[in-house]
């Protein structure tokens, strides 16, 4: 046995003892120089055959091949050792490889192959990667969701602006020429009341339309509160008394109070806001009370003046579900009536907080339904 | 579930016979194999598949690149890679080429079936 002979089995008794595979490759040619215990208990005498082939079950150099990046230019040992973490296809198992290129007892380069089988630690580092990949997907498609609701609530804005400003100036005959009919003709009294009819109509078109405006300029922000007196008695009153007379309040009653008591005549509750704004709110809010309140039942609207703010509260009997409580000043959100919505109680509370005030459910008492609003009384109103 | 017309895109062949074989077992049909990036996005009209399985490390154009020229011309494509690389940033760049879904090898049959299942339910 000549020294290079003697070298190389020692360098193979060497790679035998190590417990995991090891094999050694000739890095001009992929010919299998030896491969350890290990491996030949696994894959049988493979020396001769190429790397690639034996061990990857692939006709040619891997893709992932390291070699040049073990090489100098001359291609030679360059002392670099390459660490990394393998998926082998053949026998879909993970390792970590260890490699590095060094000179062979008998004068070739070789590069040899520390495997460490980590298939086990992959499994785990696996389903975390994929879990991952499945909550990146799912965020992706609610961001896809998202950009149509988006781009859905834009258009639906953008159709509502131009209805409204389409259909004030064809509004503007409606409420006006009614008038000129009863001045200009002799109409019978049949006739007259139809066209007071047509003009009523026309108003109440018009002061929806402009109500739906001023919510618009609430809702993006372009509207500022210039307060001036209000008296929210007068306002509440003349409310109820049109309430009074709908369908909805067939069978049951308003009460309008002050501390819980009937108001003196006359009697004025003065608040700097926008009667704009103030009015249908207090609309608002009656009509879901009446609207909620059972046949025979009472809705009452008590005004209490603090030093610092005014509170409001409307009252009816009937509970509003509890699913829907902590919702129910939200956009569209109906208490299942009928022909609802949803933009009452949201209107109401964008009034409100116009005025820097708050609105609220009282749901403590069984069998009633309270909203309370609280204005505030400092003057520092804002928009 | 209803069976699938499936395009298997992967450059090595043990993985692709694994992987039809797997699916005929879940009852579907490997309509057409690819073995490069640029194969299966030649491939992917004509074939007009229900679902394609791609890996990423291949030749000429790499799983990703792959996916995202499909989607350019076929935005309702159905991808789901199957590959050995789970590194985040692999992942996002997958998801953002607009894969459907990310499955690491060795493929479990369960695993793929789940996926296949789901992705049918959304987009088939």
């Amino acid at each position: 046995m000549n020294a290079s002979m003697l070298e190389s089995a020692l360098l193979q008794t060497h790679f035998d003892v190590i417990p995991f595979g090891i094999y050694v490759m000739d890095v001009a040619t992929y010919e299998l120089v030896f491969v350890n215990r290990h491996f030949r208990d696994l894959l049988g005498a493979t020396e001769g055959g190429t790397c690639h082939k034996v061990i990857y079950d692939s006709d040619t150099p891997c893709l992932h091949c390291r070699i040049p990046e073990l090489l100098t230019p001359e291609g030679m040992p360059n002392g670099v050792t390459a660490i990394y973490d393998h998926y082998n296809e053949r026998d879909e198992r993970w390792a970590q490889l260890q490699e590095k290129t060094m000179g062979w007892p008998d004068g070739r380069v070789v590069k040899y192959s520390i495997a460490v089988d980590i298939s086990e630690l992959k499994e785990t580092q696996n389903r975390l990667a994929e879990a991952h990949a499945e909550l990146a997907i799912r965020n992706r498609e609610l961001s896809a969701q998202n950009r149509i609701l988006q781009e859905n609530i834009e258009l639906r804005e953008h159709v509502e602006r131009i209805a409204r400003h389409d259909l004030k100036a064809p509004l503007s005959a409606l409420v006006g020429l009614p008038q000129v009919l009863l001045d200009s003709y002799d109409l019978p009294e049949s006739a007259t009341a139809i066209v007071r009819l047509i003009e009523q109509a026309g108003h109440s078109m018009l002061e929806m339309l402009n109500q739906s405006l001023i919510l618009f300029r609430l809702e993006t922000g372009t509207y500022v509160l210039s307060p001036k007196p209000v008296d929210l008695m007068d306002l509440a009153q003349r409310t109820v008394g049109r309430l009074a007379g709908l369908p909805a309040a067939h069978g049951r009653t308003f009460q309008v109070t002050f501390a819980g008591r009937s108001p003196r005549p006359g009697e004025e509750v003065g608040y700097p806001g926008d009667a704009l704004l103030l009015e249908p709110m207090l609309q608002n809010l009656l009509l879901n009370a009446v609207e909620a309140s059972p046949e025979g039942g009472c809705v009452t609207l008590d005004f209490r003046m603090e030093p610092d703010r005014l509170l409001l509260a409307v009252s009816n009997a009937g509970e509003v579900p509890e699913p829907i409580r902590a919702r129910i000043f939200e956009k569209y959100v109906t208490m299942g009536k009928r022909g609802g919505t949803g933009l009452g109680a949201y209107s109401a509370t964008l009034a409100v907080r116009a005025h820097g005030g708050r609105i609220e459910l009282d749901a403590t008492v069984p069998g009633r339904t309270t909203i309370v609003v609280t204005l505030p009384r400092s003057g520092d109103v804002t928009a | 579930m209803k069976p699938l017309r499936m395009m298997v895109v992967d450059d090595s062949g043990l993985t692709v016979k694994k992987m039809s074989k797997l699916l005929e077992e879940l009852g579907h049909t490997v309509a057409a194999v690819a073995t490069t990036g640029q194969q299966a996005v030649s491939l992917y009209a004509p074939t007009a598949p229900d679902i394609v399985t791609m890996d990423i490390t291949m030749p000429d154009m790499n799983g990703i690149e792959a996916t995202r020229c499909i989607m350019a011309e076929n935005p309702g494509a159905c991808i789901v890679i199957v590959t050995s690389h789970g590194q985040e940033q692999m992942v996002m760049d997958a998801i953002e080429a607009g894969a459907k879904g990310y499955i690491l090898k060795p493929v479990k049959k369960e695993k793929l079936e789940e996926t296949l299942e789901t992705i049918a339910g959304k987009y088939l």
